[in-house]
């Protein structure tokens, strides 16, 4: 595995491991962009982080955020995503584990914001043969066009958590403030008028393979984690299985590639700002 | 494309290749296959019809062969866009009301149902489709993990035998004729107690008559070019008893994996270029085009 030369990736921040996963004075291997990694806790509870092969390059930056621990290879010019409903205590955190994907980082997110597969892939929960139809929604560039978000999103969902009890009408907001991260912000079903966060943190280990890391901030005192948790890997599964045989693997950025349709909009959207970022880490350029 | 025989190989896009034998891929069904290197999608609607796609859907790239075949369509998993029989989508499901664009189509490959299998032909083909052998009959597909060329050197030389418990017979003369009205090669193998004649007919076609112990039966063998280093083996024979004929095939791929048959075929592979008519050479050499 060698490590990723393009500029427009090392620059950015990356989730790596959840903090508390990594005991004290105990030390963890990983792979990011291409690059092996040697994570190392101290006894003082704080992290470091070395290249497992120097070659030259400075340091990895490590930092402690929402109880992961993120990493930059390069010299970022922007601060870790920021998420204010961290430190709003009223909902509850869940670390939703971390998943394995043989695939891109970018197929991930994709798919994650994707609302008009819920129906053939999670029929009977996030969707149904019966209502597959998908409105009208709107693509939007916020700060600055550093975030691209998809709002007023809705759908008619069988079952739409583990909380939920009987079909409704879900609204979303998804938020992709960079190309590895995504967070969808959903209408509690157990405090009316608040929202569930659900968010994906992408480790590219190399372009066509990935962990997926993942927590969930939601108003449910009813559940307990494993139901929640249980709940998220069938789902997980069922996307895995798609994003398992996709080809090509990596991420087309030309519309010519693939055929997309109107619900594609935030699908059209985020492959066009990925390609005016200059990212060529994890996406296919092939003009047709 | 030109079909001119200095440059025919194993792997020609302009030629016709089994995929799946006719009794294999009911009505309503459909099986993913790989044919040179290309993944395809080889379905039958209600009516019957066979088509042939790329196995990748045109709208993010899923795997058609993950759908599922519905009366005269197949629907893709991941969004449940529907294509009719002629690829073009006919169906998005997220916006019912709309139509698709005539862009929504998946990729098309010449396909032909004839003499018991469904053949396709990766590029513009310069031959029409196969025409029916009489009286063959399509007993099985076997994938063999050799080299194509192996494969064929194989075919060429060895006799299937139908009588269990028998040493393979080698072969220790052979002799080789060009036939003058194009690409084949005719080619006698003998052994102690065995003959063969075997023809190579067009690419990836063989046909076979062996003898043994005076009794001669002969045999056609399709071959389909799948993964590099890897083919599959399409096996027709007149004979009722296809229980000893689909033995006897086992018995012969397995016999390839004995060390001193697999060098033995090394030699027949280069014996065999080294025989053909010049023109011929890339028949047996047969990279990739
Ligand atoms: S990938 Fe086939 S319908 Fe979307
Ligand atoms: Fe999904």
């Amino acid at each position: 595995m060698t490590r990723t030369t393009d500029l427009v990736a090392l620059n950015d921040w990356y989730v790596v491991a959840f903090t508390s996963e990594i005991p004290k004075g105990h030390s963890e291997t990983t792979v990011l962009l291409g690059q092996s990694l040697v994570i190392y806790r101290g006894w003082d509870g704080e992290f470091q982080c070395a290249l497992a092969h120097g070659d030259g390059h400075p340091p990895p930056l490590v930092r402690q955020k929402y109880g992961f621990l993120w990493v930059s290879l390069g010299r970022p010019d922007h601060d870790i995503v920021s998420v204010p409903e961290f430190s709003e205590h009223e909902r509850r955190f869940i670390h939703r584990g971390r998943i394995g994907v043989p695939s891109s980082g970018q197929r991930v997110i994709e798919n994650f914001f994707d609302l008009s597969h819920f129906s053939f892939v999670h029929t009977g929960t996030l969707g149904g043969y019966e209502s597959a139809e998908v409105p009208k929604y709107s693509v939007e560039f916020r700060e600055q066009e550093r975030e691209l978000w998809a709002v007023g999103c809705s759908f008619v969902q069988p079952k739409a958590s583990a909380a939920a009890g009987a079909a409704s009408t879900i609204y979303y907001d998804y938020r992709i403030p960079s190309p590895f991260i995504s967070i969808i912000y959903k209408d509690s079903l157990v405090r009316p008028g608040r929202k569930d966060l659900i968010g994906l943190f992408i480790q590219p280990h190399d372009e066509e393979s990935c962990t997926v890391h993942s927590f969930a901030l939601v108003h449910d005192e009813q559940n307990v984690s494993t139901h929640i948790l249980h709940f998220y890997h069938e789902i997980f599964a069922q996307d895995r299985s798609i994003l398992l045989h996709q080809t090509p693997k990596k991420l087309p950025v030309s519309p010519r590639r693939e055929i997309p349709t109107i619900s594609d909009a935030s699908s059209i959207a985020y492959r066009r700002w990925l390609d005016r970022s200059g990212l060529q880490f994890g996406l296919d350029r092939a003009s047709a | 494309m030109s079909s001119d025989a200095s440059t025919l190989t194993l792997r020609n896009p302009w030629s016709w290749y089994p995929v799946v034998a006719t009794k294999d891929l009911e009505r309503g069904t459909l099986a993913p296959v790989v044919l040179n290197g290309e993944r395809l999608v080889v379905w039958r609607s209600a009516a019957g019809r066979a088509s042939a796609w790329s196995d990748r859907c045109p709208h993010r790239g899923m795997r058609l062969s993950f759908g599922a075949v519905h009366q005269e369509t197949l629907i893709c998993p991941y969004h449940g866009w529907t294509f009719a029989d002629d690829a073009y989508c006919v169906r998005i499901p997220a916006h019912p009301g709309v139509a698709p664009s005539r862009a929504a189509r998946a990729r098309v490959y010449p396909t032909a149902e004839a003499d018991g299998y469904v053949w396709v032909c990766l590029g513009e083909p310069s031959t029409a489709a196969p025409s029916a052998q009489p009286g063959y009959r399509a007993v099985r597909t076997l994938h063999f993990s050799h080299p194509l060329e192996d494969v064929v050197a194989a075919f060429m030389t060895i006799p299937l035998q139908l009588e269990t418990g028998r040493a393979v017979s080698l072969p220790t003369e052979i002799e080789w004729t060009r036939k003058a009205d194009g690409p084949s090669v005719a080619e006698r193998t003998i052994a102690s107690s065995a003959a063969l004649w075997a023809e190579f007919e067009a690419p990836g076609m063989i046909v076979c008559e062996a003898r043994r112990d005076g009794e001669n039966f002969s045999y056609f063998i399709r071959l389909q070019p799948t993964e590099s280093g890897s083919c599959a083996v399409h096996a027709a024979w007149p004979g009722s008893d296809s229980l000893s004929f689909n033995r006897a095939l086992i018995r012969f791929r397995n016999d390839l994996q004995q060390p001193e048959i697999a060098s033995r075929l090394r030699d027949m592979r280069h014996k065999l270029h080294e025989l053909m008519p010049v023109h011929l050479a890339g028949l047996i050499q047969g990279e990739a085009p």
